[in-house]
């Protein structure tokens, strides 16, 4: 509801991350400024309970909190998956030892200039952003690493999902209608929240379901957010789009939304068939039917 | 009346037959769009072919470049081949040519010196073994060693081909390093401006508003030629622009090919833009067309203001108010301009205006004659 229907969506990937330091109120409210539908953010778990946002359990790469002596002993090592990390981990931040970090841009080959300026935006503010615009604004939360942040707070008796649908519904966010896209790489966490919840849920992966896993997707799930490559191949050696697959068309078969990630300016994650231009990649991809796109970039998408 | 008119006309005669270069004075040129930036292909479409190639070039031509551009060295034989540099081991294979082996040689060029494989000491005949690379790594490898340097005269011929098919193309042609070459030709008693104006009146470019832009960045060599051709030039980066400077090339420079950071530099360490100059306006005022280079994707090329988007930095330098530019991407700025300018006749149209126009006069001719 309130979102255009007559043309892919423009979501920007952790707000204008191209060009501001992501998942920051300011990279928000630029992607909204520069004609973005949507704005994707990734959740993270504070100590006390707090949803923030932040694509990586992990503060390090993104904030300057190496520079906060008094966090000093807050360096942890956690295995979660496939990864082992020593770092400093959110969940072992309160809200307000977080809010006294600051941003920084992790990409070397983007701004730099914004660096320690912003704090880590809130679930709330995030969501202050959308409704503030002067137009409908979507959100699109993702429960990130939901197993670990669960393993920390289970000791609560409340898990990440619970947080996220209860903040979801103080801020208004209820009906199957509502712009609102739940997504999860992990089909757990889904599942668990495809039974407390009418919100469109978006199921994320980076390889092809079979088709009875698809049917079974399409149970419960309003789409599913696909890696770029499933649906035009390129070549990692030649760097050259090898062909495009039926992957949208599958998915469409079973009424499910595809929203594909991610799509950069930058000429190094553009095919060299594109010429360097992220308007033809566009192009090429919106040919194929795709519904919406993750892109750091929302206006230059917005433009096209 | 009569003797008024026909003295008119002698007078008029007389002074056309003085064959000088027009200036600034801000002519149409014929078959090239007067009412929107041009689409200028630096080196033809460079970003996704090697440069200097035919197939650059058709490449260009393809994906609706209005112009495409070349740079000119000379051969051994005295002939003109499309290349940027006079030496030829960056862009070519010619280090893997045993027969070759020998031509190493050290010039002077512009200060410098540098040991190459130079064009000078090639034919024609040999240059044309050679097999062109993408000199920059960070663009699309695979045509490497699949295409020849292109001569003057195959760069013309993909121009000849379009306009086959009703589509004037531009031709842009540079003498690069004028003295170096001409050093070399002095003992033939001539000199690369004059092989390049007898090639080019071969090809039926002698109007003032011919679609042949000449530019260099050597403002003797324009001097040179704004005595022996009406064609437009196009002087590249002057330094030090006073007001009297402008007045003094307006009188033989049809426009000025600046670099983008003298119309709007960018601030080295931050890649953010600072602020706009008043060249454009200075350059305007004085009749110049000015044509900015160069313009590339990539975003290393791209103030960080622009979000790495190169259709912001057209849209940027647009309405600064360019007269066209030279872009490695003719794809991408055709694609921008047809967004801007949806309404503006193109090629195809003015075709079946001309067709009309003729249609109509000879109508006409019958009906006097009638």
């Amino acid at each position: 509801r309130g979102l255009p229907q007559d043309r892919p969506l423009n979501i920007a990937h952790r707000g204008s991350s191209g060009m501001r330091p992501e998942h920051t109120v300011a990279a928000y409210q630029l992607a909204v400024d520069q004609g973005a539908d949507i704005i994707e953010c990734d959740l993270a778990v504070t100590k006390d309970l707090k949803l923030v946002c932040s694509h990586d359990p992990y503060l390090n790469a993104t904030t300057n909190v190496h520079s906060h002596p008094e966090f000093n002993s807050r360096v942890q090592t956690y295995t979660f998956g496939a990864i082992t990390m020593t770092d400093y981990f959110i969940f072992d931040f309160t809200l307000a030892e977080l809010k006294t970090l600051r941003k920084v841009q992790n990409r070397k080959y983007r701004d730099q200039s914004y660096n320690g300026l912003f704090p880590i935006a809130t679930f709330d503010e995030y969501v202050a952003v959308a409704k503030f615009a002067p137009r409908t604004i979507g959100i699109y939360p993702e429960t990130k690493q939901p197993a670990l942040f669960n393993h920390f707070i289970s000791r609560h008796n409340v898990t990440m999902e619970d947080l996220l649908l209860e903040a979801l519904e103080s801020h208004g966010y209820t009906s199957r209608d509502s712009p609102c896209f739940i997504q999860s790489f992990d089909e757990s966490s889904l599942q668990y929240m495809a039974k407390r919840t009418d919100l469109p849920l978006v199921h994320l992966t980076d390889t092809v379901p079979s088709n009875e896993k698809l049917t079974e997707i399409a149970s419960y799930c309003y789409g599913m957010g696909v890696s770029k490559n499933l649906i035009v191949q390129v070549s990692p050696s030649s760097n050259q789009i090898v062909s495009n697959t039926n992957f949208i068309q599958m998915l469409h078969s079973k009424n499910l939304k595809v929203h594909a990630y991610t799509f950069r300016n930058e000429e190094r994650f553009l095919a060299y068939d594109y010429g360097d231009d992220p308007y033809r990649e566009y192009e090429r991809f919106t040919n194929l039917g795709l519904d919406g796109l993750f892109t750091d970039f929302p206006w230059s998408l917005a433009n096209y | 009346m009569r003797i008024f008119l026909l003295g008119s006309l002698v007078l008029v005669t007389i002074f056309l037959d003085t064959v000088q270069a027009g200036g600034a004075d801000g002519r149409v040129i014929e078959g090239l769009p007067s009412n929107r930036p041009l689409n200028i292909a630096h080196r033809g479409s460079s970003g996704m072919r090697p440069e200097h190639t035919v197939a650059a070039y058709q490449l260009a031509v393809d994906q609706g470049a209005d112009i495409i551009e070349c740079d000119l060295a000379v051969t051994k034989d005295k002939q003109l081949i499309c290349t940027h540099d006079a030496w030829l081991n960056k862009t070519t294979d010619v280090h893997t040519k045993p027969e070759f082996q020998d031509r190493v040689k050290r010039y002077r060029i512009d200060g410098r010196f540098i040991e190459d494989y130079f064009t000078v000491d090639f034919t024609m005949e040999e240059l044309k073994t050679l097999r062109t690379v993408q000199s920059r790594s960070y663009r699309d490898q695979s045509y490497n060693y699949q295409f020849p340097m292109a001569s003057f005269d195959d760069y013309i011929a993909v121009v000849k081909n379009a306009s086959a098919f009703g589509r004037t193309i531009g031709i842009y042609p540079e003498t690069k390093n004028p003295s170096f070459f001409n050093g070399i030709l002095e003992a033939e008693n001539t000199t690369m401006e004059d092989i390049l104006l007898a090639s080019l009146e071969k090809y039926g470019y002698v109007n003032a508003n011919s679609p042949c832009f000449i530019q260099s960045f050597d403002e003797n060599s324009l001097r040179y030629m704004a005595n022996k051709t009406e064609l437009p030039l196009i002087i590249l980066n002057p330094l030090l622009l006073t007001d009297q400077k402008m007045t003094e090339l307006a009188v033989f420079c049809y426009g000025i090919g600046p670099s983008k950071s003298e119309i709007l530099p960018v601030n080295p360490t931050s890649n953010k833009l600072l602020q706009s100059t008043d060249f454009i306006t200075r350059a305007h005022a004085k009749g110049f067309k000015i044509h900015p280079y160069t313009f590339r994707n990539e975003d290393q090329f791209l103030a960080f203001d622009y979000g790495s988007d190169p259709y912001e930095e057209y849209q940027t330098f647009v309405n600064l108010g360019v007269d066209g530019l030279f872009t490695d991407f003719p794809h991408s700025f055709s694609k921008f301009l047809d967004c801007q300018y949806p309404q503006v006749v193109g090629n195809a149209a003015k075709l079946s205006v001309h067709l009309g126009t003729t249609v109509v006069i000879t109508l006409l001719a019958m009906f006097l004659q009638g």
